[in-house]
């Protein structure tokens, strides 16, 4: 039996809940209008451009490409106008936030909160060091208590999850994190992040309320955390709050462009799409808050059962664990009004491409579940077709033009037909009307520029202008990202055509971490944008070929594939980057302000710490005496026989004469951990471990290596080996039994 | 010319008690250089290990942490719970 008060909170909930939905359905037809009125305007348009107004079946593809195009930018450019126009007014007050004022939120009390970070061989030193940056944000907001972290690692190399794990001990004794930063590491890695995510909930999830989900290059304010929190208190019904998680620490050209881009632009598209989506939003996969009961009860992710794309593990969960929460009453919020939430972005057009190729395999996925999964919310279908259609403009794009050359070539070369219809009586001339078509590719443009000159002026409104430089320096640095953008759109529009029918034709796909770090080289650059240089030199040629006029207007999508490797190299050089950015140029508000929490991050305490691979683990006392103490032990039997060979093997040959999986073997043994290491320091001379420990020897400082584990059980070498089981660590269940400190017990 | 047997383990073990946290007083110098006199003279074939030997026999390797020392907590105890798999 509900309570009055329980009775008259429900009321409040349907009612709060009856009020944006009504709401939603007024902006989304609005919406619907303008880009439905606009995009038949623009076709009709376009009909009269045809040579044969429609007459044939090219042009008629070409109109239909035409009109799905102009409806994507035009939602587009719709969306940052509802943006710039909510901006205006103070914001959207039936965003979530708005909801309450700011005191009674502040005084909303928080529950327990899980921060996972699951990471799959990141950088170690950037990944971790961001968590640390994140912890100690919230210690500074007093309310630590109520957050525990986990690193949730997939790696499996272990020269890098080695490095994970000392890296671990590190930021616990920095920190003073005992107990509160956790490490756990999958031995086997099932449906990618989602697996891992879904393994901590398996495990853990009943020991907290809520989870924030970070990914591997995350920062997120303690105060934005807090708030999200209690955010996820005042609203029971709300099953996910996604941030809008701004680019920030770009260093080379390509990176420092798309963060200015998201620091400038990103407001507008994310407060339009938030006041269009309302309660039916999408989550992104990271940077975001989650329930954690509902989400356990209604969010595990069935493998698809379909045929070749659609049969196996679902590569891109997030959407799809939206609106399975929204399926089973849920609400979901973008809420644009939390600030300092950032990402990174990759630091070169070829690791962003490498990347999309896992999310175009994803989104294509989503194709199933858009058709075939039952009682999904009509809005979710569409942010699964939002997402859908991120990628398959490319190819509709391209096949747009490969039209545009058909038409341009049987008008040219083919003699004119004057009677398509048999039982015309008039001729019908194909007419060709520049001015007409000139205006059309205006009106596109438009809608691609409008938004980006919006964010200039939003910025000049909102007093913004000294965050990115000043007047001068924003009106350059959003020319330049314009020009930059412009090249980038057909070689992202080609590789992503590429990745689509790859996708479709279900072609193997190796899932990697994403590189955050090195440029790209002249070689590799070639080699990748190659087929474009093939297609954009090919097809311009014959376009010169065919009519110059044509090959004028072929020029800014063949130009930018010709020349795209050496765009791609130049894109990722940090000098330039760096250059510009001591200029005053595409600058963003930390950089110009600066922020506590990329302080924390250029100042972790894993800057420039050893880091460990199986190696230094073998050979160094202090690394070796953690990994012993949290590689497991006991093992007897015919697991314990080949432990042993694995050992002998690796002290003969030399960690080159194993294979990674058996160097893991013996890295996650505690004993063969020992062993290894007793037996290294005694090798001879001449051997492989003796060569290696000399090299060892004379390459490291004289200085006493701070590995910050003071609290580390006595070095391998000190102990008889009947002793190594009763040393206290981690047993083979992965739990310490003695733990009764733990707050959250 | 080539390291002898003395001269490679001499420096192994000065690594290794570097490494392992030991600041190397020149009390501790001495020890290891006496400890390693007395394997040579035993006439002992792991002089790495014999002499480490010595020195933890002679009390001068117990700064360091015991074994009942605890390692930070990997992990906090388990709180099982179930995920729901609905229909797609």
């Amino acid at each position: 039996m509900l309570t009055r008060t329980e009775t008259a909170e429900t009321v409040d909930l349907a009612a709060s809940r009856r009020r944006w939905r009504t709401v939603a359905l007024l902006r989304r037809s609005l919406l619907l209008l303008l880009v439905g009125g606009q995009t038949l305007m623009a076709s009709w348009f376009m009909l009269s451009v045809l040579p044969y107004q429609g007459g044939n079946g090219v042009e008629i593809g070409m109109l239909v490409l035409f009109a799905i195009l102009f409806a994507w930018i035009s939602f587009g450019f719709w969306i940052a106008v509802a943006g710039f126009i909510l901006r205006r007014l103070g914001g959207d007050r039936y965003s979530l936030l708005r909801q309450q004022d700011a005191q009674t939120l502040a005084a909303t009390p928080l529950a327990r909160t899980a921060i996972l970070m699951p990471i799959y061989h990141e950088p170690v030193e950037r990944s971790l060091g961001g968590l640390s940056a994140v912890y100690r944000s919230l210690e500074r907001t007093g309310q630590i208590e109520h957050f525990d972290f986990f690193i949730l690692s997939d790696s499996r190399d272990p020269d890098i999850w080695l490095q994970e794990q000392a890296a671990w001990a590190r930021l616990v004794h920095q920190l003073g994190a005992a107990g509160r930063l956790f490490y756990r590491r999958r031995q086997v890695n099932l449906n990618y992040k989602s697996g891992n995510v879904a393994d901590f909930l398996r495990r853990w999830g009943r020991g907290y309320q809520y989870m924030v989900v970070l990914d591997a290059d995350s920062l997120m304010a303690g105060d934005t955390l807090v708030r999200m929190v209690q955010l996820m208190q005042r609203h029971p019904a709300v099953g996910i709050v996604q941030s809008s998680p701004e680019l920030l620490n770009g260093r080379s050209l390509f990176a420092r462009v798309q963060q200015f881009s998201s620091q400038l632009y990103g407001p507008l598209f994310s407060t339009g799409l938030a006041a269009v989506q309302m309660g039916e939003a999408a989550f992104w996969g990271h940077n975001a808050i989650l329930r954690i009961r509902p989400f356990m009860a209604h969010c595990g992710l069935r493998k698809l059962p379909g045929g070749g794309l659609f049969r196996g593990p679902i590569m891109s969960h997030d959407f799809v664990e939206a609106a399975y929460l929204g399926r089973a009453g849920h609400e979901v919020w973008l809420e644009p009004g939390l600030r300092e939430s950032w990402e990174e972005s990759p630091p070169s057009l070829v690791d962003e491409l490498t990347r999309d190729k896992r999310w175009v395999k994803g989104n294509m996925q989503h194709l199933w579940l858009l058709l075939g999964s039952h009682k999904l919310r009509f809005a979710h279908r569409l942010a699964l077709l939002n997402g859908i259609m991120s990628y398959l403009a490319s190819p509709l794009w391209l096949a747009f033009l490969v039209l545009t050359t058909i038409a341009t070539t049987r008008l040219m070369l083919w003699p004119i037909n004057y009677f398509p219809d048999p039982h015309q009586l008039h001729p019908l001339w194909p007419q060709w009307q520049p001015y007409r078509a000139v205006s059309l590719v205006a009106c596109t443009l438009f809608l691609l520029f409008v938004p980006k000159f919006l964010g200039l002026a939003d910025a000049a409104l909102t007093r913004r202008l000294r965050a990115f430089g000043g007047f001068l320096r924003l009106l350059g640095s959003v020319l330049l990202e314009i020009l930059i953008s412009a090249l980038l759109a057909p070689i992202r529009m080609l590789s992503h055509s590429r990745y689509v029918a790859e996708s479709l034709l279900n072609v193997n796909l190796r899932w990697a971490g994403q590189n955050r770090t090195s440029e790209t080289g002249w070689l590799k650059a070639l080699i990748y944008q190659a087929p474009g240089l093939i297609l954009g030199l090919g097809w311009a040629l014959f376009a010169l070929w065919l009519k110059p006029m044509f090959f004028y207007w072929s020029l800014p999508v063949a130009l930018p594939l010709i020349f795209a490797a050496p765009i791609s190299v130049v894109l990722s050089r940090v000098q330039l980057g760096l250059s510009l950015k001591r200029h005053g140029w595409l600058m963003t508000a930390e950089e110009v302000f600066g922020a506590r929490l990329l302080d924390d991050l250029v100042g972790n305490p894993l800057k420039g710490s050893p880091q460990p691979g199986f190696c230094e683990s073998v050979i160094d006392p202090q690394h070796n005496a953690l990994q012993t103490a949290l590689g497991r032990s006991g093992r007897s039997g015919l697991r314990r026989q080949r432990l042993d060979a694995l050992c002998q093997r690796c002290l003969q040959q030399g960690p080159d004469g194993l294979e990674q999986r058996e160097l893991a073997l013996l890295a996650q043994d505690a004993e063969a951990m020992t062993q290894l290491h007793r037996q290294v320091w005694r090798a001879a001379p001449q051997s492989v471990w003796g060569r290696l420990l000399q090299q060892q020897i004379v390459r490291r400082p004289e200085r006493a290596p701070d590995t910050g584990q003071a609290c580390l059980p006595m070095p391998a070498m000190l102990y008889d080996e009947s002793s190594i089981q009763q040393i206290k660590r981690i047993p083979a269940d992965g739990c310490l039994p003695d733990y009764s400190d733990h707050p959250g017990q | 010319m080539r390291a002898t047997t003395a001269e490679h383990a001499l420096r192994r073990v000065l690594a290794w008690l570097r490494w392992a946290g030991w600041e190397l007083t020149p009390e501790l110098q001495q020890a290891v250089l006496q400890a390693l006199a007395d394997s040579i003279a035993a006439q002992q074939g792991d002089l790495f290990g014999a002499c480490l030997q010595a020195l933890q026999q002679r009390g001068l390797l117990q700064r360091q942490g015991t074994s009942d020392t605890v390692c930070p907590p990997l992990v906090p105890p388990l709180q099982r719970g179930s995920i729901g798999y609905g229909e797609y």
